[in-house]
């Protein structure tokens, strides 16, 4: 039986509504109001396929599913794969997820050339979806690096006051690192003389050539995660994004890096991953130590985030390569979570940001008062941003810091005083700007939040803490894909 | 007797020798309206010569000593007429806005079209000589086709002194290869057995030669005279040095190296490895400061003939076709890069600076998306053409066991991916208060829609046509 091709309608819907907001046309006020809505609808039906994925996921099953297979070039075979396995699948949902939260946002927020940016989200979405769900490594890549496109205009176009060198620092690195992934992805197929990546988990390349391969396409998504000393792209391209930019960015493609490193390096490269583990796991520790420290001295709050982001990730790091089970569980986990906290707090700085034009810290004072229903959620968000039981950073922080106690005691030791850290610059960023008032300052005067915001905070706020209470739903997913992805190990 | 052996070997170019005269006449005694006629009459005998290879048997392989037709050069022939027919078709306007409206300019066009057809099927070096000295010529006349502006004349100046000196080189080499071997033909030298005595003369012919190709190429170090000519050129005839040369000369090299140089080709390898590394490097350093568009693109082009010799280098049969997709879809994008540099009037002015640009896409967003996708193709981001052409190469490279060419290479493709974004940045991002309105060509911009839509949509058929190539049986 020939099912219906889920995962290339997931790819192809985004882009036929991109083509669609091209060719719409008519008075200039509807237009931007109709391309919104367009794009608003194409996000919704995404989020809809998405969870007829779900329910049609065998969740029994290691294996890749929904595989669709179309050979492009003669070549290596490279083909047109795609396949799912649950890990794949939770990272679809959350992409599927974000995007119509951001294009709800959007329409308080972008307020020129909605129909670029409109193209421009669309696109994206497509492209992050084709990433996870890529089987053939070719097109992997070509989905990997055409991201770069989308987010360099949202960057550049609706960005802050110093946007074109962050959008560039953005593309520029990044190409950097993606290039010797290309390489890597040439001679490995030229060893192999295949691109699958299922047929290149069972491939075995020598220990010599293995540890070769690991470097060029570590290179690339560490920079992607972004890694310490990686990481220096990030502050920069976050501060000067717009709002959606940085929920996109923090929410979605910072998982991209990490889930290349599971989908790829772990299975197809074992040796060297396993040789390489013990580095990356320090430089996941010098991530979280060094960047929260970092953070703890920011005076702009979009920066401190993009800093805490950096940690985070290195949790991230850290928990893929303990390689054991617990740990990319909670590497997983974390992704998740992260991925929905640090949307919401980049949101809640464009909120702020919104009404008085200012991302300084010592301008914001006594918040509680002006904006209580905004503080609420902030301070729910930044709970589970510092990882406190009950809400979903916690589950990821700790899963993390187990997987790695069992290999690496004292760096285990370290990876978890990051998480009294994290608490102390989140916590004195919260004081500072909801709780304080300082002395030259008056009493901030700002509206509070509109219906829609609120709509947008609780549901970010809400997820947090169901995944924060309720765990399982996702580590029972993940398991049997995670068994599978150990297996070599 | 029969006077004219094998006409049919050479009609192609026997029709297009005739349609020039024909311009020649038409030209010299209609009193109205000349460069339409002559123009409309240039266009036609590139249209007959086009239809009349694609109705001739392409597959035939035919030959007599000095003149050779294959698949492949049928196929070349056809990509060179083809394009050359677009530039001529498209610029038309562009030389009347410009009141250079001489109908010279169709005729030395044809001749040069049939220098490099000669020089595709050349199988002589006498014959090689010739081509290349016939399409040099014409070129240098169309360069000084502005014959009021300074810029123009200086470049000619240029070009021809230094074009002159390239080919004497080529002619110096051609004769060392002779006063051993006896012979100017292809196929008598590739089966003449040189020994350790005369093998260093003839390395030296070879080693001349090259040079002189790779001027005509500009592959750095023989790059000095592309920016300046470029620029200097007026856009359509750049629009041609960028495009149709390079695929005649690249023909002619593959065939020299291959065919009486092929036991040489340890030597030539490293030439070529040399010629690579340093056309990346200028190109795309030299292209990071430029203004001016067409310089821009210049340093561009540069860098892209670095890129294409990697193919060259591997010489196996999947390298040159590598060569030849990077090549067809690099002069594609050109021609479309180029109709859009053509296209940019605004008042009654040309804009050839970059900033000039600034605001373009707020008027005119259909364009500049376009622009925006030949620009990433050229960069080589996936999923555009050029990614597919960079990535043929880069394994061609890897196959060949020159995988530290292939690392050299994406790094350089970094650093130009930084000239190509910063036209996008001006194009999108510098909000400029006053945005010229700019009058756009609608032939040129059916042009510019037409490449970029190709090297949009070159991913679904990438593997008809590189199979296509692949048979070619370069």
């Amino acid at each position: 039986m020939v099912s219906f091709p889920l995962l290339t309608a997931l790819i192809v819907i985004p882009l036929l509504g991109a083509f669609i907001a091209f060719l719409i046309n008519g008075e200039e006020k509807n237009i931007s109001k109709n391309l919104r809505e367009l794009a608003i609808w194409i996000a919704l039906v995404e989020l809809f396929l998405s969870i007829i994925l779900v329910f049609q996921f065998n969740f029994n099953s290691a294996e890749f599913q929904f595989v669709e297979k179309i050979n492009i070039l003669n070549k290596f075979n490279v083909s047109y794969h795609l396949g799912i396995d649950a890990i794949s699948l939770i990272f679809i949902l959350l992409t599927t997820f974000l995007f119509p939260v951001c294009l709800f946002y959007s329409k308080l927020s972008i307020k020129f050339r909605t129909r670029e940016f409109v193209i421009a989200m669309l696109i994206l979405e497509a492209l992050i979806i084709g990433v996870f769900c890529s089987l053939d490594i070719v097109l992997f890549y070509i989905f990997f690096e055409s991201l770069l496109i989308p987010m360099f205009l949202i960057i550049g176009i609706w960005g802050g006051k110093n946007r074109i060198y962050s959008s560039f620092k953005f593309f520029l690195y990044t190409l950097a690192g993606s290039v010797f992934f290309l390489i890597a992805i040439i001679y490995m197929a030229y060893i192999s003389n295949t691109t699958s990546i299922p047929q290149l988990d069972n491939y075995y390349f020598s220990t010599y050539i293995q540890k070769w391969l690991w470097v060029g396409m570590f290179l690339s998504f560490a920079i992607k995660v972004p890694m310490w000393p990686f990481h220096t792209w990030l502050p920069d391209a976050h501060v000067e994004a717009p709002t959606v930019g940085s929920m996109i960015l923090a929410g979605v493609l910072l998982k991209v890096g990490a889930f290349a490193f599971l989908r790829i390096s772990l299975p197809v490269l074992p040796e060297a991953s396993s040789f390489f583990s013990s580095y990356i796991i320090i430089l996941s520790v010098i991530a979280v130590v060094y960047t929260s420290l970092v953070a703890f001295a920011q005076t702009d709050i979009k920066k401190l985030i993009a800093y805490s982001s950096v940690a985070h990730m290195g949790y991230v790091t850290a928990g893929i390569f303990s390689i054991t089970k617990t740990g990319i569980q909670g590497a997983l986990f974390q992704m998740i979570s992260h991925g929905i906290v640090s949307a919401g707090l980049f949101l809640s700085i464009g909120l702020l940001y919104e009404r008085t034009k200012s991302r300084i810290i010592l301008d914001y004072n006594l918040l509680i008062k002006a904006m209580p229903i905004f503080s609420v959620f902030f301070i729910i968000l930044v709970l589970s941003s510092v990882g406190l039981p009950g809400t979903s950073g916690f589950i990821g922080e700790l899963l993390v810091v187990i997987g790695v106690f069992k290999n690496f005691l004292i760096y285990g030791f370290l990876l978890a005083s990051g998480i009294i850290l994290g608490a102390i610059y989140m916590m004195s960023l919260v004081r500072k700007i909801v709780f304080t008032t300082s002395l030259n300052n008056s009493e901030t005067k700002i509206s509070d939040l509109n219906y829609l915001e609120i709509l947008i905070m609780l549901l970010l706020s809400f997820i947090t803490i169901i995944l924060g209470l309720l765990p399982n739903i996702m580590l029972n997913v993940t398991e049997s894909s995670v068994t599978k992805l150990l297996i070599n190990f | 007797m029969n006077y004219f052996p094998n006409l049919n070997l050479y009609i192609i170019e026997v029709i297009i020798f005739i349609g020039a005269l024909l311009c020649i006449v038409v030209g010299a005694f209609i009193k109205k309206n000349k460069f339409n006629k002559v123009s409309l009459l240039s266009l036609a005998t590139l249209c007959i010569t086009f239809v009349l290879i694609l109705l001739s048997d392409i597959d035939n392989f035919n030959s007599n000593k000095i003149f050779v037709n294959s698949v492949f050069t049928n196929v070349a022939k056809l990509f060179i007429l083809g394009l050359s027919f677009a530039i001529l078709y498209v610029s038309k306007s562009y030389v009347k806005n410009n009141n250079i409206e001489l109908f010279e300019y169709p005729i030395l066009m044809l001749f040069a079209v049939l220098g490099m057809l000669l020089m595709v099927s050349a199988n002589d070096f006498l014959l090689l000589y010739i081509s290349v000295e016939l399409q040099s010529l014409s070129l240098y006349v169309l360069v000084a086709l502005n014959r009021d502006s300074l810029k123009s004349s200086e470049a000619a100046l240029k070009y021809f002194i230094l074009g002159s000196i390239a080919s004497a080189i080529i002619l110096y080499g051609v004769s060392i290869t002779y006063s051993i071997t006896g012979t100017t033909n292809y196929d008598l030298i590739q089966a003449y057995d040189f020994t350790n005595n005369n093998f260093l003369l003839a390395s030296f012919g070879l080693i001349l030669i090259l040079s002189g190709l790779a001027f005509k190429l500009s592959a750095a170090p023989f790059h000095m005279w592309t920016p300046d000519v470029y620029e200097g050129a007026p856009s359509s005839v750049t629009t041609i040095l960028i495009t149709v040369p390079k695929i005649a000369i690249f023909v002619a090299i593959l065939k020299v190296l291959n065919e009486p140089f092929i036991n040489f080709e340890e030597l030539w390898q490293q030439i070529i490895v040399i010629l690579i590394i340093l056309s990346m490097l200028i190109g795309s350093v030299a292209a990071l400061r430029q203004e001016n568009i067409k310089r821009l693109f210049a340093y561009g082009t540069i860098a892209n003939i670095g890129y294409v010799l990697i193919g060259l280098v591997s010489n196996s049969s999947e390298g040159l076709s590598a060569s030849i997709l990077y090549l067809v879809i690099y002069t594609v994008a050109s021609l479309g890069v180029f109709s859009f540099i053509m296209m940019l009037r605004a008042g009654n002015t040309q804009i050839v600076n970059l900033q000039g640009l600034a605001g373009f896409s707020q008027l005119n967003p259909v364009a500049s998306l376009c622009i925006v996708m030949l620009l990433l193709s050229m960069a080589g981001i996936p999923p555009f053409a050029g990614f597919f052409a960079k990535i043929y190469i880069f394994i061609s490279a890897v196959e060949a066991g020159f995988l530290f060419i292939a690392i050299i290479g994406v790094i350089f493709s970094v650093i130009s991916a930084f000239y190509y974004l910063k036209i996008i940045k001006i194009m999108y991002m510098d909000n400029n208060k006053e945005v010229p309105s700019f009058d756009l060509d609608r032939k040129m911009y059916l042009m510019l829609l037409f490449t970029a839509v190709l090297m949009l949509l070159f991913i679904f058929f990438a593997n008809d046509f590189i199979n296509y190539i692949s048979k070619l049986k370069i």
